[in-house]
């Protein structure tokens, strides 16, 4: 792999976490996703950028199965996690997704209290055996996702009554609060200011330490800024996929240029 | 004459006297216009339209405020030409005995209220006596109610009369219906008047720059108005043909002893009452064992409705495929439609005699009873919960579907966890609904809690026949020798009262939650 040597950040880690091959996915007759294929590394971010209905958060939902909710999708190939094919028939979809966890384009808090928003996947899989550890698990979450400072005094308070740059910190914390191996993210950021896109964007950096984290992003820049590779889709295929810093200086291929340089999309 | 001057018939003249408008209209348009109609501000038709309007719409709402009032009007003129001596309001002596002022006062204003329910029950029976024929009008100034029997003239003509007829109230009555009279004929008189100004005035402001087009807006806009209004004006017109009888009777049985009444047994009832007593204010009518009995019934219903269309909706909208989906809520949606008569008969038929071969006939009596009437209402309801339900189940964003399913919650969880109480406001709403319903359900319990029975008390076994309130409101008018001015009949129209007000807040609260919970997800 000799784009590691490009990113002096990437230290040492070519595991793959997920590896996508020949990936199609179709809503009824259309053809949504055309045939992708692309490696997801471990303790690494990717960024998936591409124009609005390109199939970012098509592909991005076939990473935990979230595909399977809606009836009109099918989709085709291969996916592995861990070399394990997660289409397979004895795959539970309800496990996979607590090890590849998401975050929703839309903040979408359960009306709930903002604790039991954080606290529910936790008490879902069990993961507190006293009220002590579950309030830990839920103020690191809520720390992690720069929500805790104002978030303490309220925690009893439903998390629909948050902003909704607050709301989508309550759902990264919920995300995070359960421990998952994969981040998925779609547009985390999209209802942020700067000052809590940046604290974002600390997390995904920090998540990056254990975890692996996949990003969806309209923003050129905080692609740039976070991740280490980056996907280009197009119309539903996968143009380009590669080190972030040489698709964004060094594009091979014309659309990505175009694209980085604001002439589609 | 006068039989041109009648509502339905002015309708027939104020229509085509505006279709003749709107002709005459659009041709004086166009000769204003001096043969360009281009110089014209409006249309000729819309100059036709406006004489249409112009004619019909003012006579028109006339015509509907007059069917209304008439009634209301004629209400009053009778109390007021009834004097306070009147000698069928003195109450007699031996009836004086014992009893204050206050209570003697009430007493005369209940055989007010009656002697006038009784004039106008005789008015009507004249006014169709005379009209099937029986009798010219001038025969009937000359009668008296000493020299012919009366009520059994009428009667025989199958006229409800039920109290003796006196030269007190045969007067009032006839005076009655000479204002009536007057009064039927008045009302189409000024609508025809006004179609007829109406008419001619838009016929002479037509010119070439009258705005034709705005006012036929207006006219419309306010034709649209006063339609909406109808659906209020039809509820106050109910509130109010049975609020002054229930007052009435409020007044004349008491309030207090209605409300916490232990037994019902009205004196003109068919059955369960005690031989001897047939004095009108000897029934007693006491609303707690009907409420009892609708209530006890509701429940049951409930107890089977709410767990099983709540159970199907869920199926339906959580896991059911497209499929079992596109059979099952149209199947649900026909069983909806099944006209309560025939789940009345399934419940008299089958599921009685069902029940009582199971508890046996020591606790369980007669087919008829509170479980047999619950259960199958219950079922009746199940479709209506269901649909209710399921569209509240729907109206839950797939987004929280989509946020528990994300963190690796099974579908049970996430219906249980998120949907069920993101969802339970308006759950909440629809079983109020489904209540309501249940209260004001009739048939099933006509034929299946014993509408026939001799209870009159507070019935606790779940297997017992029970009265409820709208049983009693059936019993009461189609059973026999009550007619329309008995205290019965006026408890009737308590009852519909007490009915009315507990479905319209039961109504009024599911809707009220139904709302809260449809702008939380606005
Ligand atoms: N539930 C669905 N049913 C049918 N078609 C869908 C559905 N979801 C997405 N699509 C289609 O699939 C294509 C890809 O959509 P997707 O949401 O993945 O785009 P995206 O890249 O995430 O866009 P955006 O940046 O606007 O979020 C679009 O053409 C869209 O119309
Ligand atoms: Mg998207």
């Amino acid at each position: 792999m000799n784009d590691m040597q490009l990113d002096q950040r990437v230290v040492g880690s070519d595991d793959i976490k997920i590896s996508a091959r020949n990936c199609q996915v179709f809503y009824g007759d259309t053809h949504a996703i055309k045939d992708v294929t692309v490696d997801i590394e471990d303790k690494m971010v990717t960024a998936f950028i591409g124009p609005s209905g390109c199939g970012k958060s098509t592909f991005l939902r076939c990473l935990n199965r979230m595909n399977d909710t809606i009836e009109s999708c099918r989709v085709e190939g291969d996916i592995r996690l861990d070399g394990e094919d997660i289409y397979d028939k004895r795959v539970d979809p309800v496990q996979l997704r607590a090890k590849v966890g998401m975050v929703f384009q839309k903040p979408n808090p359960f009306p709930k209290s903002i604790y039991d928003n954080v606290a529910y996947g936790p008490k879902i899989h069990g993961l507190a055996r006293t009220k002590a550890e579950l309030d830990e698990i839920v103020e690191r979450s809520l720390r992690r996702a720069a929500l805790w400072n104002e978030a303490k005094d309220r925690l009893q308070e439903p998390g629909t009554g948050l902003s909704g740059g607050q709301q989508q910190r309550l759902c990264i914390a919920r995300a995070v609060a359960t421990g998952p191996e994969v981040l998925l993210m779609d547009e985390p950021c999209s209802a942020l200011d700067p000052i809590a896109t940046a604290q974002v964007e600390e997390l995904i950096d920090e998540l990056r330490q254990s975890y692996s984290v996949v990003i969806v992003t309209h923003s050129m820049q905080q692609a740039a800024r976070v991740s280490q590779k980056t996907a280009f889709f197009h119309l539903g295929n996968l143009v380009e996929f590669g080190v972030t810093s040489k698709i964004f200086t060094n594009p091979e291929d014309p659309r990505t240029e175009s694209y980085i340089t604001g002439r589609i999309g | 004459m006068t039989a041109l001057l009648t509502l339905p018939s002015v309708l027939v003249i104020v229509l085509v006297l505006a279709a003749v408008g709107f002709f005459l209209g659009r041709r004086r348009a166009l000769a204003a216009s001096g043969g360009t109609p281009s110089t014209l501000h409006s249309l000729p038709r819309q100059h036709g339209w406006h004489v249409a309007l112009a004619t019909a719409v003012p006579a028109l709402i006339l015509i509907v405020f007059w069917s209304f009032l008439a009634g209301l009007v004629s209400n009053i003129y009778i109390d007021a030409i009834i004097p306070d001596d009147q000698p069928e309001l003195r109450l007699p002596l031996e009836q004086r005995a014992g009893l204050t002022e206050r209570e003697i006062e009430i007493r005369v204003q209940g055989r007010r209220d009656l002697f006038i329910s009784n004039v106008q029950a005789l008015a009507g029976a004249i006014d169709r006596y005379v009209a099937n024929g029986n009798a010219t009008e001038e025969e009937v100034q000359r009668w008296r109610a000493d020299l012919a029997p009366l009520q059994q003239r009428l009667q025989r003509d199958g006229q409800i009369v039920s109290t003796a007829v006196t030269q007190g109230s045969l007067n009032r009555a006839l005076e009655l219906r000479r204002f009536n009279a007057i009064v039927a004929v008045t009302g189409p008189l000024a609508a025809l008047a006004m179609a007829v100004i109406g008419f001619a005035v838009s016929l002479l402001v037509i010119s070439r720059d009258f705005r034709a087009r705005i006012s036929v807006e207006r006219w419309t806009r306010g034709f649209l108005v006063f339609a909406s209004t109808m659906a209020i004006l039809t509820t106050i017109a109910i509130l109010s043909a049975i609020t002054l009888p229930s007052l009435t009777f409020f007044r004349e049985y008491g309030l207090f002893d209605f409300l916490t009444g232990l037994t019902w047994a009205p004196a003109g009832d068919v059955t369960g009452v005690p031989a001897g007593r047939n004095g009108e204010y000897q029934s007693e009518l006491g609303f707690l064992p009907l409420i009892w009995g609708t209530l006890y019934i509701a429940f049951v219903a409930l107890l089977v409705a709410v767990p099983l269309g709540l159970l199907a909706a869920i199926y339906l909208s959580e896991f059911a495929t497209k499929g079992v989906r596109a059979w099952v809520k149209p199947a649900l949606e026909i069983l909806a439609g099944v006209p309560t008569i025939v789940y009345g008969i399934f419940a008299l038929v089958t599921i009685g005699p069902f029940l009582q071969a199971i508890v046996g006939t020591t606790i369980m009596p007669n087919t008829v009873s509170v479980m047999t009437a619950g259960v199958v209402m219950g079922m009746m309801l199940v479709p209506f919960v269901s649909s209710l339900s399921d569209d509240v189940i729907n109206a839950v964003p797939q987004a929280m579907r989509d946020g528990s399913l994300g963190l690796g919650a099974t579908p049970a969880e996430t219906v249980t966890q998120v949907v069920l109480p993101a969802a339970l406001p308006g759950i909440v709403g629809a079983i109020v609904l489904a209540a309501s319903r249940a209260i004001g359900e009739t048939m099933i319990v006509v034929l299946a809690a014993g509408a026939l029975s001799n209870v009159t008390g507070i019935e606790p076994n779940p297997f017992g026949a029970v009265v409820t309130v709208t049983t009693r409101i059936v019993a009461v008018l189609t059973g026999e020798g009550s007619g329309f001015d008995s205290i019965d009949v006026l408890a009737v129209f308590a009852l519909a009262f007490t009915l009315f007000f507990i479905t319209l807040g039961l109504n009024l609260l599911a809707q009220r939650m139904v709302a809260k919970y449809r702008e939380q997800y606005e």
